[in-house]
């Protein structure tokens, strides 16, 4: 097993608008470049491949309580800094369109289309009461954290956002 | 078959030479002469997307064709050559004008 300058791996650990689109626009880069690029999702991360739909649901009283709380889907993550309960995520979205910059919804399907793998992570779903119903068709897989060492591990770049 | 440009020697860094020389490295007569087979209007994107055009464009050439991409983004100045010294595509070089940043490329063979 030996280390590929040409695999990149990014843990999306964040839930967060800008750091999503930070994600993206590096995991699209790379593979534009023509490198292999795999995102594992995790924690808040899978906030942002989660389908947009009712609260989550869970067996587990405390995991609908988070359900109501934590809404999955990309349209729906605020940003890190300045949200404002809406208002700055509205403006910095607006500020992206009058600048053509690509959305996180476009971004997401550009990825896809460059040959990015997604991974989501099925600890944190059990942990949320997620079921692979709940994220969007893009998802390549669900898997543990072994699988995101071993692959880390013969790979050239690894980020952690 | 052409040699891929090496990732750390042969592409020079425009950020660096243009701190040196105060001005851009690329551009002059041998690349105001260049005819390109393709061109990309890029002007008004911002990062990734020349850089996605790029590669979606120069995968539907030809071996040896040259792309043109027209930016007014600057990060493309140090990027585009970064691109291909990741890639192994030619960086053939850059001029600016009118604030747009016109970079040619050739496609690596094989």
């Amino acid at each position: 097993m030996s280390e590929n300058k040409d695999r990149m791996t990014i843990v999306v650990f964040s839930g967060e608008l800008d750091r999503a689109l930070a994600a993206f626009n590096i995991a699209n880069t790379a593979a534009s470049m023509g490198m292999e690029v795999t995102m594992f999702f995790t924690f808040w991360g899978l906030n942002v491949i989660r389908r947009e739909k009712g609260p989550g649901g869970g067996k587990v009283f405390l995991q609908r309580a988070l359900g109501l709380l934590n809404r999955g889907g990309s349209r729906r993550l605020p940003l890190s800094r300045l949200d404002m309960l809406g208002g700055g995520r509205k403006a910095m979205k607006a500020l992206m369109r009058r600048f053509r910059m690509p959305s996180l919804e476009e971004m997401i399907p550009m990825a896809r289309d460059l040959g990015v793998r997604f991974i989501a992570c099925t600890t944190s779903m059990a942990l949320m009461g997620l079921s692979e119903d709940d994220f969007i068709p893009e998802v390549d897989g669900f898997a543990g954290a072994a699988t995101y060492v071993e692959e880390a591990s013969r790979s050239g770049v690894n980020l952690f956002i | 078959m052409r040699k891929p440009k090496d990732a750390a020697g042969e592409v020079p860094s425009s950020v660096s030479d243009r701190r040196e020389t105060g001005r851009d490295v690329y551009g002059g007569e041998e690349v105001r002469d260049l005819q390109p087979d393709r061109s990309v209007d890029c002007v008004g994107l911002f990062c990734p997307m020349p850089i996605v055009k790029t590669s979606q464009a120069i995968k539907e050439m030809a071996d040896g064709e040259v792309l043109e991409v027209i930016a007014d983004d600057p990060g493309i100045k140090s990027d585009m050559p970064a691109w291909c010294a990741k890639t192994g595509h030619e960086f053939l070089g850059l001029e600016e004008k009118d604030g747009e940043f016109h970079v040619f490329v050739r496609k690596k063979e094989g």
